[in-house]
């Protein structure tokens, strides 16, 4: 996400509503990240389609199948994301540009051919009997989607976030009207409209990268030599994701907690909705701090670094360090203040909500524990983040890894403690995640000068 | 086989594929079934695109090869439609600049590293060649003198450095020596940088350019008075020499005037010298630069007079401020 | 990277701690102390051989005397000890916050100055240190590399004294300069017994010399040539790499660059840590020897050794010369930048514009400054002297004498060059620049001395025209020449016999040795502990 601050201080210097709202909505969606506004677009898909009256279940049908692709091709391609992330930037700064192009295609390729093998696989094993479209819209979803989040990746490298923006915003239009005028077909329709959306988002994606570069078709496979490889990267990667899914998964598959929907997939009515609900809150809380991570601390960090390495007195060195602290714990309260107002929010506006879904309301408990979840998990993105500018790998991949086992064991917990703790495993394990990351953060940071001479 | 035939082929195999998709009861069966017949299909589009578009070019051509494929097959109908439009809109749509990825400079900021107290007192005397040259001060004074003096202009700082060479005590003489010495080096540096470059030119425009500025770097030397005697003599007849090459097809570069006057005026023949500064002045020279010249060359020539018209024809000029007491002198009575 | 390539696990007599000279490098010294070791026969040497890089030194350039039972290399760049594994790279340490305050206030004691008042204290301290700095010590070189109480103090002193803003730049430069202590005190901690110690320098050779006198209490002599600690602030003053990242705001004119500074303080507290422990402090002539005291050494230790050479190697080379004058001028010597190389090629065009036969040679090897020579080449083509100036390499010395019409010393610091004095033998005068003690060769010291003629010229450092005059007088005047040829031969003959100044070592070294003798008689435990 480096280099976005960029954009953003553009924005923020126009000194007016819309450019400030511009550069929140920004940070917000490139903050938050593309799922987020995935499932923001299956919602909206579902909502609209419930009121022009498709069966319930179809929907249900369409929702849940979209979230397993969409679940499924982010912890796959988690394996590459940061690697690659990282990889391009590298090459970037060495004014590599022409390695870029070709290593995202060579990327893209595997991608694609190991989706498409596992999508085939699944296709005739657990998905045996369903009905044939289904199975190949499926398909073509599952591995347009890696493609996706991996152009997506390339794409920020490249800081062309405006271009991301809007070609999300044109992918998810087509996905809501195809899918709404091909509502007639059932389920089929609803899906083939989410593939042609994507399909649209990624051509689009694939067509702006080839632009900027020659026209010559080029395929190479750097990003897989072993110095560019970033293993705790690509561990880190899948972890994340997994730490994030985990628990829907479990959620899925307890048969106290879920109901067969399509085939293998399984949903679980009373988790799921509390969830993505929570986590449309998300988006206002990255954004801020985004914001002020892009602008302040990204300086500071800079100015840091700079004065470090020409020669700055030690007296400015710590300044900027204090700085960079500062900058810290304010983008960190900010998002406390956004956090709660997004949790009364939801206290306010849950039990009309579910009133309109049709959810009872004792689910309510539910929407208010995932709301803090994902408020905590907001915060603990955003020290993720501050951990990456400081090339802490190992840091983040023990947090991460903290995450995702901690997301198992206090999940299975909560099923064996009853009804009434749904949630609280998720909600807890992201808490002591965040304390955690918080103490290592205070840590590393009073001692920064110190390794970043002594022990280098 | 030409790629419209391939794909051609292509089409009839996928619409084959399409006719047993709709035939088959069995929902397996059928998928089977599609694959089946959507395989080579996919591959002769592949095929066919690869040779249809100037892809051709493109390297590796198993790997361009297998990802044609991978999106054809992997994404039913849509993939081929993706490929046939991202291979040709490439194409036709003009390229974009890439991104520049500049970025914006800072202002540095103050450092606030006091020193002032840590240094101590600065070093406050006035007269400093008559200080450092006073061999009962104590040397640590004498020598926080001379790296002061280092920070003066070469032309008034050589002179007394020089004149120190010779001092009893050996840490001043070195100190002097490495001051000299450096800035020696710098310039005979860039001298054997210009005549390399001189001696490898090729067109005659280059040539006097570096010979113009190896003239330049020579009166470097003789300016801030790093060469004596011989030495002198010898960078003057270079410093000459390659004015004089450089003018050779330089004609109206007047700056170079200006400099062979300098020149001639230096080495004694005045009234070539006296000519070149005419020319510089004729070929736009202001008069400011030219006019001091003219009345230093009037001076040597024991010609008072035509100095003091000269200088008088400066007096209304503000801008020249070391120039002032001089004109002042000559202004007077 | 150390290497031992003799060993005499039994010990030596004498363990010579050399830097940068003999065996791997040619010179004034290195010639010196090979005249030294083949001298005396009958004591057992041991060398320790001191260098910055592996890389900077070709093969030995001496054939190793067989009375050398000992030699031992250290490089103090390429082996910088460390021990640390990655991960133990990564974590730091604690470290000993007050072995880390006494080594502060070791080098408060050092900024206060070196007023004999505060001599006491220093050497205490010192002691302390030299026993913490040792393997096994309380501050290994992982505790001064890694550990947070060695940032408190190394931040702490940049806030009280550092003027230079660079942090940076102060935090290497302390580490550069320190890390190399730690080595040598392992060096000290396994070097083989002796008997006594004879460093031919301060700096980091003698340095070593005072760790191993600290904590053996083995006698340590010193013998210097040039002064070290001059040389180095020679280097320094030149030295364009030390950055000075004051501003305009920060800068005070007159104040040297600050890590400029904290480097000639270094070498200068390595000078007076040697002075300390050593005794006799040797110098080769009067002028240095007071130079030494006033740079800290205790007057009565100190005393006078002229160089000698060989009278009867060189003697028959007079008659090999020709009848004319050849119009050579040598300048014999390394082609560093102490040594002036430019300065005598400025001058060959002084002398080539009176004389156009006039040859200028220079022979010394090349390959020790590489990019000095390379400037001296280019200062060479750039006046148009490529047919008159030729750079010949390392050359034997009875080769060349005969060839030659003058030796000329164009050097801005020397000691008692040796080359002067196997010119005068060899019956060829000399034209030198005024330093070390060049006029005291060149005109004699004393009335008796000064009788017996000038043996050349002096004139002033970088001054290429009167040293081009001057060896223009005497090439053109062959009286001239003739009468500075005995002057130089009477002098060498009567005051710079080798034989004299082997005599004044015999008694040193059997000085020391007794005194080792006595020590151990008094306390025979303390005999090759450490």
């Amino acid at each position: 996400m480096a280099g976005i601050g960029f954009e953003l201080r553009k924005l923020l210097k126009k000194d007016s509503l819309l450019g400030l709202v511009q550069a929140y909505s920004y940070a917000g969606v490139i903050g938050s990240g593309p799922w987020v506004l995935s499932i923001v677009g299956i919602l909206m898909v579902g909502l609209l389609s419930r009121a022009v009256v498709v069966p319930e279940f179809l929907i249900t049908q369409f929702q849940v199948s979209v979230t397993y692709l969409i679940s499924s091709s982010l912890i796959l391609t988690g394996l590459v994301q940061l690697a690659f992330t990282r990889f391009i930037s590298d090459r970037l700064f060495e004014k590599r540009d022409d390695l870029v192009m070709s290593n995202f295609n060579g990327l893209l390729l595997w991608v694609i051919g190991v989706a498409g093998v596992l999508g085939l696989l699944l296709a005739f094993t657990l998905f045996t009997g369903l009905p044939v479209i289904y199975r190949l819209l499926m398909l073509s979803g599952f591995v347009l989607l890696c493609g996706i989040w991996v152009a997506t990746i390339f794409l920020s490298g490249l800081k062309m976030y405006r271009a991301i923006l809007l070609l999300y915003a044109l992918g998810y239009a087509v996905t809501v009207i195809t899918a709404l005028l091909a509502r007639p077909w059932g389920l089929e329709g609803l899906l083939g409209g989410f593939v042609l959306g994507h399909f649209v988002l990624f051509i689009g994606m694939w067509l702006i990268t080839a632009w900027h570069y020659r026209s010559r078709l080029t395929i190479s496979y750097e990003f897989a030599r072993a110095e560019t490889r970033y293993p705790s990267l690509m561990l880190i990667g899948l972890l994340y994701n997994l730490g994030v899914w985990v628990d829907k998964f479990m959620f899925w598959s307890w048969p106290e907690t879920s109901d067969a929907i399509i085939g293998p997939l399984r949903a679980s009515v009373i988790y799921d909705l509390p969830v993505f609900m929570a986590y449309l809150s998300i988006i206002p809380g990255m954004a801020v701090f985004l914001v002020r991570i892009e602008t302040d601390f990204v300086e500071y960090y800079d100015r840091f670094f700079d004065a470090v390495r020409t020669g700055g007195s030690l007296e400015y060195i710590e300044d900027m360090r204090d700085e960079m602290v500062l900058s810290i714990r304010q983008g960190l309260a900010e998002i406390g203040k956004i956090q709660t107002l997004a949790m009364l929010a939801a206290i306010v506006a849950g039990p009309a909500v579910f009133a309109v879904l049709d959810i009872s309301e004792l689910n309510l408990p539910l929407l208010y524990i995932q709301t803090l979840a994902a408020s905590l998990q907001v915060g603990l993105l955003a020290l993720l983040n501050v951990f990456f500018y400081l090339d802490q790998r190992r840091i983040i991949l023990a947090l991460c890894g903290f995450f995702c086992l901690s997301n198992i064991a206090f999940t299975a917990l909560s099923f064996k403690l009853g009804a009434s703790f749904y949630g609280y495993g998720y909600a807890l394990s992201v808490l002591l995640t965040l304390m955690l990351g918080l103490w290592a953060l205070d840590r590393k940071l009073g001692r920064l000068e110190y390794e970043t001479f002594m022990l280098q | 086989m030409g790629s419209s035939k391939l794909a051609f082929a292509a089409l009839l195999a996928e619409l084959t594929a399409f006719y047993g998709l709709g035939s088959i009861e069995s929902p397996d069966l059928a998928l089977f079934t599609y694959l089946a017949a959507h395989a080579p299909a996919s591959l002769l589009l592949a095929l066919a695109v690869y040779l249809l578009i100037p892809l051709s070019r493109s390297k590796p051509r198993l790997s361009v090869l297998s990802l044609l494929f991978c999106s054809i097959f992997f994404v039913p109908v849509l993939g081929f439609v993706g490929v046939l439009v991202g291979a040709l809109v490439r194409h036709l749509l003009p390229r974009l600049e890439a991104p520049s990825r500049f970025s914006a400079v800072r202002l540095p900021d103050l450092d606030i590293h006091e020193s002032s107290e840590k240094s101590g007192a600065g070093f406050r005397q006035a007269g400093v060649r008559q200080f450092l040259k006073n061999d009962r001060a104590p040397v640590p004074q004498r020598l926080r003198a001379m790296v002061a003096l280092s920070h003066a202009p070469s032309r008034i700082g050589s002179p007394v450095l020089r004149e120190l060479l010779g001092d009893a005590e050996d840490d001043l003489r070195l100190l002097a020596y490495g001051l000299l010495d450096n800035r020696e080096k710098r310039l005979n540096a860039d001298i054997h940088a210009a005549r390399q470059k001189l001696a490898a030119c090729r067109s005659d425009d280059e040539r006097s350019r570096l010979a113009q500025q190896l003239a330049a770097l020579y009166w470097e030397l003789i300016y801030q008075g790093l060469v004596q005697g011989d030495l002198l003599d010898y960078a003057v007849g270079e410093a000459l020499r390659h004015t004089e090459t450089a003018l050779a097809t330089l004609r109206d570069n007047p700056a170079l005037h200006l400099q062979h006057g300098r020149l001639l005026q230096q080495i004694g023949r005045l009234d070539e010298a006296d000519a070149a500064y005419q020319r510089a002045r004729e070929l736009g020279l202001p008069a400011s630069r030219v006019v001091p010249y003219l009345a230093e060359l009037a001076f040597a020539r024991r010609d008072f007079s035509r100095v003091r018209t000269l200088l008088q024809s400066m007096q209304d000029w503000e801008g020249l401020s070391r120039l002032q007491p001089v004109l002042k002198f000559w202004g007077q009575a | 990277m150390s290497e031992v390539i003799r060993r005499a696990p039994e010990g030596v007599d004498v363990a010579l701690l050399l830097e940068g000279t003999f065996p791997y490098v040619a010179g004034g010294v290195s010639s010196w102390v090979n005249q030294i070791i083949r001298a005396f026969p009958d004591l057992r040497f041991g060398v320790v051989f001191i260098g910055s890089r592996r890389s900077d030194y070709g093969d030995m350039r001496y054939a190793l005397p067989d009375n050398v039972v000992h030699l031992e290399t250290h490089y103090l760049h390429d082996d910088l000890g460390a021990v640390a594994t990655a991960h133990e790279r990564k974590r730091g340490q604690q470290g000993d916050t007050q072995a880390v305050a006494q080594m502060a206030s070791l080098h408060d004691a050092f900024r206060r100055g070196g007023g004999r008042e505060g001599a006491p204290d220093v050497l205490s301290l010192f002691g302390e240190a030299c026993r913490d700095i040792a393997p096994g010590g309380r501050i290994d070189l992982e505790a001064f590399l890694r550990s947070e109480a060695s940032w408190e103090v190394v931040t702490e002193r940049y806030r009280t004294y550092c003027s230079d803003p660079s942090f940076v730049d102060y935090f290497w430069t302390v580490r550069i300069m320190h890390q190399p202590l730690w080595q040598l005190a392992r060096i000290a901690h396994t070097l083989v017994p002796a008997r006594v110690y004879h460093s031919v320098s301060t700096g980091y050779a003698g340095f070593l010399g005072a760790l191993l006198a600290q904590s053996t209490g083995r006698p340590l002599v010193l013998s210097e040539h040039g002064i070290y600690t001059k040389e180095r602030k020679i280097d320094l003053y030149q030295n364009e790499w030390i950055r000075d990242n004051r501003n305009v705001f920060q800068k005070d004119a007159s104040e040297l660059s600050y890590f400029r500074q904290l480097w000639i303080r270094f070498f200068e507290w390595l000078g007076r840590l040697t002075y300390a422990a050593a005794d006799p402090i040797v110098a080769l002539y009067e002028t240095n020897r007071l130079r030494q005291i006033a740079d800290g050494a205790d007057a009565a230790r100190t005393r006078n050794i002229p160089n000698g050479v060989n009278i009867g190697r060189l003697a028959p080379l007079r008659t090999q010369r020709p009848a004319e004058v050849p119009p050579v001028l040598c300048l014999i010597g390394r082609v560093v930048p102490i040594k002036d190389i430019k300065t005598f090629v400025r001058a060959m065009r002084r002398v080539v514009n009176r004389m156009p036969e006039a040859q200028g040679w220079i022979a010394g090897p090349a390959d020790e400054d590489p990019a000095y020579a390379e400037e001296c080449r280019n200062l060479v083509d750039s006046l148009g002297l490529t047919d008159n100036v030729r750079f010949l390499g390392m050359q034997k010395i009875d080769e060349l004498m005969p060839k030659i019409g003058l030796v000329v010393l164009s050097s801005i610091s020397e000691a008692l060059p040796l080359v002067l004095l196997e010119g005068f033998a060899a019956g060829v005068p000399a034209v030198a620049t005024d330093v070390g003690s060049c006029r005291q060769l060149m005109h004699g010291l004393g009335a008796e001395d000064e009788a017996l003629g000038a043996a050349g010229r002096v004139v002033g450092i970088a001054d290429p025209q009167s040293l081009a005059d001057a060896a223009l007088d005497l090439l053109n005047d062959g009286a001239a020449w003739q009468a500075a040829q005995q002057a130089g031969i009477a002098r060498v003959e009567r005051y710079y016999a080798d034989t004299l100044m082997f005599d004044r070592y015999r008694e040193v070294y059997a000085g020391a040795l007794e005194r080792d003798t006595r020590r151990a008689g008094a306390c025979p435990f303390e005999h090759g502990a450490r």
